[in-house]
């Protein structure tokens, strides 16, 4: 079941869904909350000519974050914006942490919104589902699939989120089995 | 909620992550990328554990680890209970 707006700030006033800052109201639809992008981005280093660069993540050991910070560089946006030119892959956040392990029976999911969307502006690569138990700012993949460079600016809404109830408790949400079995304590 | 005992590895590509390591039961690590305020006295929520074996209990990672892996064998010692206080 999709959350609605009552149920997404019933949920943050129960302190089952947290999201720091809190939205203002205008950031919310019917069945989503709208997030904002964050300045800090990481964009793809230009190959060298005759340089080739081959990712194998199916390899043993594979390190996909050392890999990114091989292959990107940190970039903040700056005040007049960046322009985001057609075809180009950048790593965004978004500004608002999220904090679902409060709750063990909601979820989400990130989404694109339609405004950017026709202009050919996608927010992830077949990643968009956020789990329960999660605790974070969402990572954006942010690319360009349109004709025309895309000028992005820090704090503008760039996706949005669409929480969801889960169908019964997952299994490390359910204390049942494990209760009381010796494990470290600490008060 | 049920925590294991992380190791910071280093800083994570946003300023507000860092790579962190679980200790695995066959002795090796797992790493993955949290929010630095996910960390709390050197360990990270993962749940209730969802299979046991004897001195290993199996937990799902809060986020998948930086090898595509959601959940791991970690030893029963590694696990930490928060008890209301």
């Amino acid at each position: 079941m999709i959350l609605t707006d009552r149920e997404i700030k019933m949920a943050l006033e129960r302190g089952a869904l947290i999201i720091d800052p809190r939205p203002d109201e205008r950031a919310f639809a019917s069945t989503s909350v709208d997030l904002t992008l964050d300045p800090a981005f990481s964009d793809f280093r230009q190959s060298s000519a005759g340089v080739e660069i081959t990712i194998d993540p199916a390899l043993d050991g594979f390190d996909h974050d050392a890999a990114m910070e091989q292959v990107t560089e940190r970039h903040v946006i700056p005040t007049d914006g960046y322009a985001l030119v057609p075809r180009k892959l950048i790593l965004g956040w978004s500004v608002e942490y999220i904090d679902l392990r409060n709750d063990a029976r909601i979820a989400a999911r990130v989404e694109g919104k339609s405004s950017l969307g026709r202009l050919g502006l996608g927010v992830h690569v077949t990643a968009p589902t956020i789990h329960a138990g999660f605790d974070g700012r969402i990572r954006l993949e942010i690319i360009n699939h349109g004709l025309i460079p895309i000028r992005l600016r820090a704090g503008m809404r760039i996706c949005q989120l669409i929480f969801e109830q889960t169908l019964g408790t997952p299994d490390k949400g359910y204390s049942g089995r494990f209760s009381g079995q010796n494990v470290a304590r600490r008060g | 909620m049920p925590q294991v005992k992380v190791e910071r590895v280093r800083e994570g590509q946003h300023p507000s992550e860092v790579v962190v390591s679980v200790r695995t039961a066959d002795g090796g690590t797992e790493k993955l990328v949290v929010d630095a305020r996910s960390i709390r006295n050197g360990a990270i929520e993962v749940g209730y554990p969802v299979g046991d074996d004897g001195d290993r209990l199996l937990v799902e990672l809060p986020r998948e680890s930086v090898r595509g892996l959601w959940r791991i064998w970690v030893a029963r010692g590694s696990m930490i209970e928060e008890v209301p206080a």
